[in-house]
């Protein structure tokens, strides 16, 4: 069989499936059984089986669990309620105030994880319930969340970049650190368009605080500002440690969970039912996500079984088009490919085929897979499949998944935006990196 | 015939880059063209889960490290505490009694056990002083070289691949021990900058194909395909020495330095070759003392 | 429903329920594990051997224990675009026919992955990491989770059982 009629027709199947209303883990099991018969014969299922296991026990991939664990602490313990009490009467004055929050928040914890699904859960946990509450608009908090987690593999510290810094053979450490003022970039864009939105339609954010409440006291912002200062705790549990060299990124979520339990104990919120059950929902949740991304490990290693995938990659490597046309075409593959596979296995299969064009085009190399990060990692929030996309939607069932996807589609329009400006000013990226020497 | 080969790493990998296409290069010449191999890497199948589908046939060939696979037989990894004269090897038979053991239990041929002499070194975060060795230092080690680490003073850390390279650069740990060659490319340089000399120990990697698969070749082709084997060994030592020097000069230029942790190379690699052995008979019990006793009567 | 049908949804159900409390046991396990790693090495210079793999396996064992829970609870992510759409009667019989094929994936991939376990037993294949355990005490968490979440699309493969409106209204746990 030629290797594009492979690709199609595997990626047709699953599409089929994805929209007959399957569960997505069934519909990548479905695809993967059939597959392996056709594409290896019945001596690979074995294969099959190994490969759930090696999935299923790569320890960094703990970091789900903790960090949605680390989110439904920080909401049923009523943390999150204070965080955004006192954010409205610290500053009541700005017109969708708890947005920024979120964006903020984002940037934060993507800052102190490298793994967007786990921000998305966490923070779909901890805030979508607050915003809602507060009347918020629940698909610009949604878009924001979703992302705003996917700045967690950009901002450092990031296992992609460091993965992607290995097998493209850039310093890590620069890329590591490229990946700051896109980061922010991309935060900025966020915010500027949130409030556009806001000017447009008042609707979208609950009125002033000041105008309901009357004027806020200077003594009760002092109280509103010491209330948050436990909310320090958690940010310190996990940044703190990573900083001072005393936790590895996912020890840190571990610590992190100690973090927030200390801070529900200030709050006089800590009790052994609200553990559990946070413990309890954590866990489902992570079955869930990893059940997905477990089965998708599989269709994506058939896939490159048949060569279907670096074919695909090579074929692009070598259209000879001018450098510019290039680059769209190099960044929309993985784009592409990130929305039906596993984006470790996008980076396998691609960066050796990319590696010698982007030196015969005369790429900078940071800029260049910087831009290919910020790429795989849009691809993971694209609809119509995405892992961030699912992780989100695991934890706020009161939105359909069609709901996860029209809130995030404006949010993928800015993400081109903000690519589109790093790619007209390579300094976004190269700048910080370049100081370094 | 076209064959379909698992590489333990991918194309960056200078081990897969020099053995495992080194020997697919070599095997076209030597059959004329006749035989064509298709590597795929972990993308297909992750590393630790190779010799599973090799074994049972679903690939034609493997290109691994005995560690890969400690699960199943300890015998492999014990392959790098034997002395690495690849010539010594095979004459002394040590070489056939590795090949007889993986057709027995693994239902796999071993064409080719390509050595890099180059070994091991340490990555460290400091400039060390000799006379302290590595004394209070927590260091990444697997337990191959966890012996070495504790002989000076160190602690073994096991911190798993992914988060290396944010836990080196933290200081999480003081350092890390890492096969020499290959290093370069997982950037350990910009981390752990004190690179210390000398390297230790040496490292054995794998070709070997499906017992059937190799059963059914034609006298000529199973001849050449052996014979790519052995010159694959004979290259091997040069291109590693070769390597190194590239690689260390590339390394110096990203910043690296070098510095001395005050063992004698030869208590290091008696070490280490003490250690690889024990965890084959941990492994593989009467196998691997069997195997101990076999290397040990040879004088390797 | 008859009675001796009951009986074992019951006993189903209560597995279910067990598997996903050990789960969560599990997921404290980890947390525990990950603390008590940081403050030996941090502040005893004292790491342990453990606590990597322990982690990795509590993670596996965790995932597979609590998948039952998720499937019992109808708590699978879905795309429902179409369904929303489509008549009922179409949205029923597709329901139907989707359980049945998960029924029958998830049946057959517990069935592999069951043989895998008995290969690994037979064989005394170890896992590949620091501290080594049997292979199939990790990896049969894999073919119980399935098999048990096998069951359930079985169950609910009746069109009475499809959830009718929103996909998920319930929080799982
Ligand atoms: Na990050
Ligand atoms: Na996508």
């Amino acid at each position: 069989m030629e290797w594009y009629v492979t690709l199609l027709a595997g990626v047709a199947i699953l599409f089929a499936l994805f929209l007959s209303g399957a569960p997505i883990f069934l519909a990548f099991l479905f695809a993967i059984l059939t597959g392996i018969y056709f594409i290896i014969g019945p001596a690979g299922y074995p294969m099959f089986a190994n490969s759930i296991l090696d999935t299923a026990s790569i320890t960094s991939l703990a970091s789900i669990p903790l960090f949605i664990l680390m989110g439904e602490l920080l909401f049923r313990s009523g943390t999150m309620d204070v965080l955004f009490d006192s954010i409205d009467k610290l500053v009541g004055r700005v017109r969708g105030r708890q947005y920024v929050l979120v964006v903020v928040l984002s940037a934060v914890f993507g800052a102190l994880s490298g793994v967007a699904m786990a921000v998305a859960a966490m923070l779909g946990r901890a805030i979508m319930p607050g915003m809602q509450a507060r009347g918020y608009d629940r698909d610009i908090a949604a878009g924001l969340i979703v992302s705003g987690a996917s700045l967690a593999p950009i901002i450092p510290p990031s296992l992609l970049a460091i993965i992607v810094g290995s097998i493209a053979d850039v310093s890590i450490a620069k890329l590591l650190i490229a990946g700051v003022m896109p980061g922010l970039l991309l935060g900025g864009i966020f915010l500027v368009y949130v409030f556009v939105r806001i000017a447009m339609n008042a609707n979208l954010a609950p009125a002033n605080v000041t105008s309901e409440r009357g004027e806020i006291s200077l003594g009760e912002q002092a109280i509103a500002l010491i209330r948050i200062l436990p909310f320090a705790i958690v940010i310190f549990s996990v940044m703190g440690f990573i900083m001072l060299g005393i936790a590895t990124p996912s020890e840190s979520a571990a610590t992190g969970v100690l973090g927030a339990l200390i801070t529900a104990a200030i709050y006089r919120n800590l009790n052994l039912k609200m553990i559990w059950e946070s413990v309890m929902a954590s866990i489902t949740v992570s079955a869930m996500i990893l059940a997905i991304m477990v089965m998708s490990k599989m269709f994506t290693q058939l896939l490159a079984f048949t060569g279907a995938t670096s074919e695909l990659v090579q074929l692009v490597a070598n259209l000879g088009f001018s450098p510019i046309v290039m680059l769209v075409i190099m960044l929309a593959v993985p784009f592409v490919l990130c929305m039906f596979i596993d984006t470790i296995a996008v980076i396998l299969l691609t960066i050796p085929i990319y590696q010698p064009v982007v030196t015969s085009l005369g790429f900078d190399p940071v800029w260049f897979w910087l831009l290919f990060l910020i790429n795989i990692t849009l691809g993971a929030i694209t609809p119509p499949f995405g892992y961030t996309l699912f992780a989100f939607k695991a934890v706020v069932p009161e939105m359909t998944i069609s709901d996860v996807y029209k809130a995030t589609w404006p949010f993928v329009m800015l993400f081109l935006l903000g690519i589109a400006v790093i790619i007209a000013f390579p300094g976004v990226a190269t700048w910080l990196p370049g100081l370094t020497g | 015939t076209d064959m379909k080969m698992l590489t333990a790493w991918g194309p960056n990998h200078s081990g897969t880059a020099n053995m495992a296409y080194g020997y697919i290069t070599l095997v076209e010449e030597m059959t004329g063209g006749e035989v064509s191999i298709k590597p795929s890497g972990p993308e297909v199948v992750p590393g630790g889960k190779q010799l599973q589908p090799v074994s049972s046939g679903v690939f034609d060939l493997i290109y691994t490290h005995g560690l890969y696979h400690t699960g199943t037989t300890g015998i492999g990894a014990a392959i790098d505490a034997v002395n690495g004269d690849i010539e010594k090897r095979r004459m002394s038979g040590v070489w056939d009694w590795v090949d007889k053991h993986y057709q027995e239990t693994q239902n796999l041929k071993v064409l080719s056990i390509p050595t890099a002499t180059t070994g091991f070194r340490f990555f460290l975060k400091d400039e060390m002083d000799p006379n302290k060795k590595l004394d209070g230092m927590k260091i990444r080690a697997l337990p191959s070289y966890n012996k070495i680490v504790g002989s000076l003073g160190g602690t073994a850390v096991v911190i798993p691949f992914g988060e290396l390279y944010s836990a080196a650069e933290k200081g999480v740990i003081d350092g890390l021990v890492w096969p020499t060659v290959g290093a370069v490319g997982f950037k350990f340089h910009e981390v752990t900058p004190y690179l210390a000399e000398p390297a230790f120990g040496t490292v054995s990697y794998l070709i070997m194909m499906n017992l059937d698969k190799w059963n059914a070749l034609d006298a000529d082709t199973q001849k050449a395909m052996l014979e790519a084997g052995h010159k694959l060994e004979q290259d091997t030592v040069g291109v590693f020495n070769k390597l190194l020097e590239e690689e260390n000069a590339m390394m110096v230029e990203g910043g690296a330095k070098t510095t001395s942790i005050g063992y004698s190379l030869e208590e290091a690699n008696k070490l280490f070759a003490d250690r690889a052995m024990e965890v084959a008979i941990e492994k593989s019990g009467a196998t691997g003392e069997a195997f101990r006793d076999f290397v040990a009567s040879k004088g390797m | 429903m008859n009675s001796v049908l009951a009986r074992i949804y019951k006993v189903h159900d209560g597995l279910t329920r067990a598997a996903a409390v050990l789960a969560a046991i599990g997921l404290i396990c980890i947390v525990a594990s990950y603390v008590y790693e940081v403050v030996t090495r941090y502040f005893f210079n004292a790491p342990t051997a453990w606590v990597s793999d322990f982690v990795s396996y509590a993670l596996c064992a965790s995932i597979f224990l609590a998948l039952p829970k998720v499937t019992m609870d109808k708590g699978h992510v879905a795309v429902t675009i179409l369904v929303e759409v489509v008549p009922e009667a179409l949205a029923d019989a597709m329901h139907t026919c989707i359980n049945l094929i998960g029924f029958c994936c998830l049946g057959f991939a517990a069935y592999v992955s069951l043989q895998e376990n008995i290969r690994q037993y037979s064989k005394g294949i170890e896992t590949l990491a620091i501290v080594p355990v049997p292979q199939w005490w990790i990896s049969s968490f894999i073919t119980f989770g399935l098999a048990l979440s096998s069951i359930y699309f079985l169950r609910y493969a009746p069109a009475s059982q499809r959830v009718r409106g929103d996909v998920m209204t319930e929080r799982p746990g």
